[in-house]
């Protein structure tokens, strides 16, 4: 089917708006507007165990910050698929989702959700490929039911002229936990978002990213954890590297309902400049309903450390190698989460292939 | 077995809640119109170029809309508000000219005695006008100026031209417009060179007139290497109707000046407090904000800084108590522009009561402002669960030569903590007296002993049973 889409996306909304003038409210991100051919499907491997058929659980709904996304991938992409993981099931081998742009395609969009049934374990593993100068807009819906253990990595590491709208939403049920790293490595504009729900009680949750930005990119990440039952647990690790003139926008919220009593979250994000032309723009919030909760952040910016830097040369290695090795060391507790050696391989190539400007 | 939480006893405010009967010579009609504005003017026998200022920013007022962002301002009704109200008392230097009433009101919030025993000066606003204004005359000898906006405006007119609505610009949002239409009263200083004063400043606003505004403008001028300690109390009687308080309060700190400002804000709980105040600091100038919120019923307060000259320096203390029907938006906004500028931010806020904190900040590094340093700290604690507490900060870093950190931390008191304090001596409640001072100690550090006592006074914290 032949069909006009134009997807100039105005989304990635702060949950609590501020002054406008800092231009952080919202993000705009052009997804392209040409004619698409036909919607590609993205290519889904299966383990053993694991079913996939069409939609037909409940799906975490989007917060208002991240609706025009969703909107935009359930509107755009073919029909949603279900994979599920029966319960009591650990599958071992990853299950994967893999989108790989060709020269040509001017939009792709999916939407994919996963449900973890009650005991279940799983890792799901969705790539991002491709030197494709249109757009992408990926929806990823989770739910973890009662016990079970799903992990998600998302690898975005789209060619240098693609633009990326995509949302993560999780929803953990009572004694759930839901792991979710999403690593943006790629594309030339993008506008990633993940709402993580604790909605049972003693459930938990950690949503880490690793970014990369290089030549003029501009990346815009939305982030939010909301710990709705009791003794609900869950972090934000976010961990860049700002090179050249790319720019970087974080909002990111922990977000404590009344009645999650004796939840507890942190936010940590360290981001390295690597430029003096290099924008970063982030906004911790931290929204709180409840008295009988531990909620704090912590964000630093600044350059690498110089004594490092000038160790590291006096034993041999050229500035920009020095540097590589300080943003590498700054990404390893990430890429440590990264089970899947092809996959982290993978990644720290990307890395290398980035900061290698000698 | 129950859990019990520590308990923040409401704050007292018999002592603001007198009501003086109103006695007034003059008031405007309710709304914002043309007319009202060339009334106000013509009535201060205002320059024709402060008229003109006061015409465009009516004409921004009509133009701006309301703010899409902070605490929801429909109870606010400008229709309903009186911008003007002339107290039936002359302004003077010498408190016994003053009517009973006005006299009894200042006395009982303390300004003449502090006037006696810790200030350089007082100035008393009373609704829409000061009413006593005074300085030591060691001071005068030294060149220093402490005086009331109106005779600023006529006796020092170049340099209130110059720096009048200079930093806060009608343009911003529609309360500086409203602002610059209608203001009146407050204070102007300027600091010479070189001159250090010793003592506090103080300019006190008393709001006594229901469903009145209060607009003062308050500029300060510090002199190259000068010192000077600044502050500013305010209070109001509580009504049924909406008050509403939009002053505004340049700062201009120039080379190698210290200027600390201190606010102590107590209106009542039917004000919508939306103030605004800026300071620029030139070349290794420093600007101290010392900041306390307590009353109103909705407060959008942000003191910023403007770090213009190398090695300008901003501090920012502050801390807000948001009870019962209160939502207090507050924190601060710092703008590093030259190389070798620092700022620091300590901010906390208690909610009880189903109030509601809020901690909004910008820290904005400029491309050129190589090798600066910023460490906001912000920690909130919650009482109960029907309060809300939210951080709001936004860093906007736009260079690699920056050292930037950010911390905040939200909850109740540890009952480690206080575990730790029993295991050393302390009874439970005096380790729980000792920890919530303690959250509250890097303001009340900052301030002059019996404004110190003031705000420990304000807070007054009683704590019952185990915390938590």
């Amino acid at each position: 089917m032949k069909r006009a889409d134009t997807m100039n996306l105005k989304t990635n909304y702060m949950q609590v708006p501020t002054w406008s003038w800092l231009k952080i409210n919202s993000a705009e991100v052009a997804l392209g507007n040409q004619e698409i051919e036909e919607q590609k499907a993205p290519v889904i491997i299966l383990p053993y165990g694991v079913q996939m058929g069409p939609l037909t659980a409940a799906v975490p709904q989007p917060p208002e910050s991240l609706a025009p996304t969703v909107k935009a991938a359930r509107e755009s992409g073919a029909a949603p698929k279900q994979i599920t993981i029966p319960a009591e099931q650990t599958i071992i081998e990853p299950i994967r989702i893999q989108i790989d742009l060709k020269p040509g395609d001017s939009l792709a969009a999916e939407h994919v959700h996963i449900q973890a049934e009650p005991g279940s374990s799983a890792t799901v593993i969705v790539q991002l490929t491709g030197e494709n100068l249109g757009g992408h807009c990926g929806l990823i819906t989770c739910t973890a039911e009662e016990d079970a253990r799903l992990h998600l990595i998302k690898a975005q590491m789209l060619g240098a002229g693609a633009t990326h709208a995509h949302v993560i939403l999780g929803e953990a049920a009572a004694g759930a936990d839901l792991q979710i790293l999403d690593v943006e490595l790629g594309g030339a504009t993008s506008a990633s978002g993940c709402n993580i729900r604790l909605r049972g009680k003693e459930s938990s949750g950690n949503l880490d990213c690793l970014y990369l930005g290089s030549g003029s990119t501009t990346l815009d990440l939305n982030y939010r954890i909301a710990y709705e039952g009791a003794l609900t647990e869950g972090d934000i690790t976010v961990r860049g590297a700002l090179a050249d003139e790319s720019r970087k926008t974080l909002r990111s919220t922990l977000d404590f309902i009344t009645g999650a009593a004796g939840a507890k979250g942190r936010e940590d994000e360290a981001v390295l400049a690597l430029s003096d032309k290099v924008r970063n723009l982030s906004s911790p919030l931290l929204l709180c309903g409840e008295d009988d909760v531990e909620g704090q952040h912590a964000t630093n910016t600044g350059r690498p450390d110089q004594e490092k830097l000038f160790y590291l040369m006096s034993r041999g290695l050229t500035e920009n190698e020095a540097c590589r090795l300080i943003v590498e060391a700054s990404f390893t507790p990430i890429l440590d989460k990264v089970a899947d050696e092809a996959l982290r391989d993978t990644m720290i190539q990307r890395i290398r292939e980035v900061m290698r400007r000698d | 077995m129950e859990r019990k939480r520590t308990q923040a006893e409401e704050i007292e405010r018999t002592l603001y809640d007198i009501r003086d009967p109103e006695n007034t010579l003059y008031k405007v009609e309710s709304g914002i119109t043309e007319e009202i504005v060339r009334d106000i003017s013509a009535g201060k026998n205002e320059p024709g170029w402060m008229l003109d200022i006061r015409l465009d920013s009516l004409k921004k007022f009509y133009e701006l809309d309301m703010p899409k962002w902070g605490p929801s301002l429909h109870e606010l009704d400008m229709s309903q508000i009186v911008t003007y109200v002339r107290p039936n008392a002359p302004m003077t230097d010498n408190w016994s000219e003053l009517p009973e009433d006005i006299v009894r009101t200042f006395d009982r919030l303390g300004i003449p005695k502090a006037e006696q025993e810790s200030l350089s000066g007082v100035g008393a606003q009373y609704d829409s006008e000061v009413v006593y204004h005074s300085i030591q005359d060691e001071l005068l000898a030294q060149g220093v100026v402490y005086t009331d906006m109106d005779t600023a405006v006529r006796v020092y007119e170049d340099l209130v031209r110059d720096h009048f609505m200079k930093l806060l610009k009608n343009t911003e949002h529609k309360f500086l417009a409203l602002h610059g239409a209608v203001w009146s009263g407050g204070s102007f200083v300027y600091v010479p060179d070189g001159v250090e004063v010793a003592m506090p400043l103080q300019s006190y606003f008393r709001l006594n007139a229901p469903g009145a505004g209060q607009f003062e403008h308050t500029l300060i001028v510090c002199g190259k290497g000068s010192k000077t300690h600044f502050i500013e109390g305010c209070s109001a009687p509580r009504y049924n109707v909406v008050n509403l308080h939009a002053g505004a309060v340049e700062l201009y700190v120039n080379e190698g000046a210290t200027l600390r400002y201190s606010t102590i804000e107590n209106w009542s709980r039917n004000m919508m407090n939306l103030n605004s105040k800026r300071a620029v600091v030139e070349k290794d100038g420093t600007i101290e904000w010392v900041s306390g919120t307590f009353g109103s019923h909705i407060t959008m307060l942000y003191p910023m800084s403007v770090l213009k000259g190398e090695g300008a320096r901003s501090e920012f203390t502050g801390v807000t108590f948001a009870s019962v029907g209160q939502e207090l938006d507050t924190g601060t906004k710092v703008t590093h522009l030259a190389p070798n500028t620092s700022s620091t931010i300590s901010s906390k806020s208690i909610s009880k009561d189903g109030g509601k904190a809020i901690y909004r900040s910008s820290v904005r590094i400029a491309p050129e402002a190589k090798n600066s340093k910023s460490s906001v700290v912000c920690e909130s604690l919650m009482m109960d669960s029907d309060s809300r507490s939210d951080t709001v900060p936004v860093m906007d870093i736009q260079t690699d030569d920056a050292d930037i950190g950010h911390e905040a931390k939200i909850g109740r008191i540890s009952e480690e903590s206080i575990f730790y304090l029993m295991t050393r001596g302390l009874t439970e409640e005096e380790a729980k007296a000792m920890i919530v001072r303690g959250f509250v100690e890097p303001v009340t550090k900052e301030l002059p002993l019996e404004y110190a006592l003031e705000m420990n006074r304000l807070i007054g914290l009683e704590l019952e049973g185990s915390i938590g």
